[in-house]
């Protein structure tokens, strides 16, 4: 009897030894794979214009004023992206000291993208503030250029080159 | 070893009975019992070992194959890494994408009717991930699809066959959302269609 319950025991675990293994063999095989992804998302702060270069003349004069009538040119969009926080947009000049009076004002600008500084007025090389306010935004405006002159200044040309900058604020 | 048994035996039965029936022609008042019991015994044995000696032998046992389900699925790399930066975002866009296709998936299975399935366990993520099948060997691409923690198609009717895709994802994310990063677990999975 003893002998007869060994060997059931025995057959018993042979079996259940087999019917695991291949239930381990199955679930090895498996129907599902996976992979790991990670997505990083960095700052980034980009900024161009549309319209390239642009000239200003000034060849009219106010009758009344007896002064040279501005020349205006609002022809440029400046546009931004930035997923960062706190940042603005300055303006420069290459030009150290300019003959002319040269200022710049954004107009129409996307709602949400940002603030409009006070008109910046060119007379050195310095950064000054054009857009504050910039947070993770992508946004656009018109650049509204304006040239003017006095009469006792003569005639001549000026030279700038513009550069726009996204910088934290 | 079978067949030269009974060869022997047969030869054996035979001069058996031949030397009886010499002995009984020999012998002068032969015992009628002894010689018809002799002879019973004699035709019981050669029966026995000519019909014994006619079959050669023979052993047979049952061969089953049985083919389970198999059905396997793998990616060629364990980790994919997607980078959205500077050179991803165009001035004046909120939308800023990255794009990868350095993995491929590899896929085996004898059952038809059978689809892949894509689905990420990160239940919220911040930026959207989409993902579609390049170039399936066997079986359509469905149209991409913005993973998430629900299985979408992947590749259908792939059924009874073995074959290869490359894995496109695309990130997507918008200037108003920030920087940040997500951890993505994508399980790829053959199912029932």
């Amino acid at each position: 009897m003893k002998t007869q319950i060994l060997y059931i025991a025995k057959k018993t675990t042979k079996t259940l030894v087999a019917v695991l293994t291949m239930a381990a063999g199955l679930y090895a095989q498996g129907s599902s794979s996976q992979h790991s992804l990670i997505l990083r998302v960095m700052e980034l702060n980009k900024i161009g214009l549309i319209g390239g270069s642009l000239k200003l003349t000034i060849d009219k004069i106010h009758a009344d004023q007896f002064a040279p009538t501005p020349a205006v040119n609002a022809n440029t969009t400046l546009v931004w992206t930035s997923n960062g926080e706190n940042k603005k947009i300055t303006v420069a000049s290459s030009n150290t000291h300019p003959k002319y009076a040269l200022r710049a004002a954004p107009r129409e600008m996307s709602p949400g993208a940002g603030k409009a500084a006070s008109v910046v007025s060119f007379s050195d090389n310095k950064n000054h503030d054009f857009i504050v306010g910039v947070n993770r935004s992508a946004g656009k405006c018109v650049i509204q250029f304006t040239a003017a002159a006095d009469v006792k200044q003569g005639i001549g040309i000026d030279t700038h080159l513009i550069t726009f900058t996204i910088t934290s604020s | 070893m079978k067949r030269e048994s009974g060869a022997l035996e047969y030869h054996w039965v035979l001069g058996y009975i031949s030397s009886l029936m010499k002995e009984s022609i020999q012998q002068p008042k032969p015992s009628k019992l002894s010689f018809r019991l002799q002879c019973l015994i004699v035709f019981a044995l050669a029966f026995g070992c000519l019909a014994n000696g006619q079959t050669y032998g023979s052993a047979s046992h049952q061969a089953t194959v049985q083919v389970s389900q198999v059905t396997l699925i793998q990616v060629s790399s364990g980790s994919v890494n997607l980078n959205i930066s500077g050179a991803n975002a165009v001035a004046g866009q909120n939308t800023m994408t990255a794009n990868d296709q350095s993995t491929s998936l590899l896929w085996g299975t004898n059952v038809s009717q059978r689809k892949i399935t894509a689905q990420t366990n990160l239940a919220s993520s911040i930026f959207a991930l989409k993902l579609l099948a390049l170039s399936p060997t066997q079986g359509t691409a469905a149209p991409e699809i913005t993973l998430n923690s629900t299985p979408w198609d992947l590749v259908l009717n792939i059924g009874k066959s073995s074959g290869s895709c490359q894995l496109q994802y695309t990130a997507v994310a918008l200037a108003s959302q920030g920087t940040g990063s997500d951890a993505h677990t994508i399980s790829l999975t053959i199912t029932v269609q």
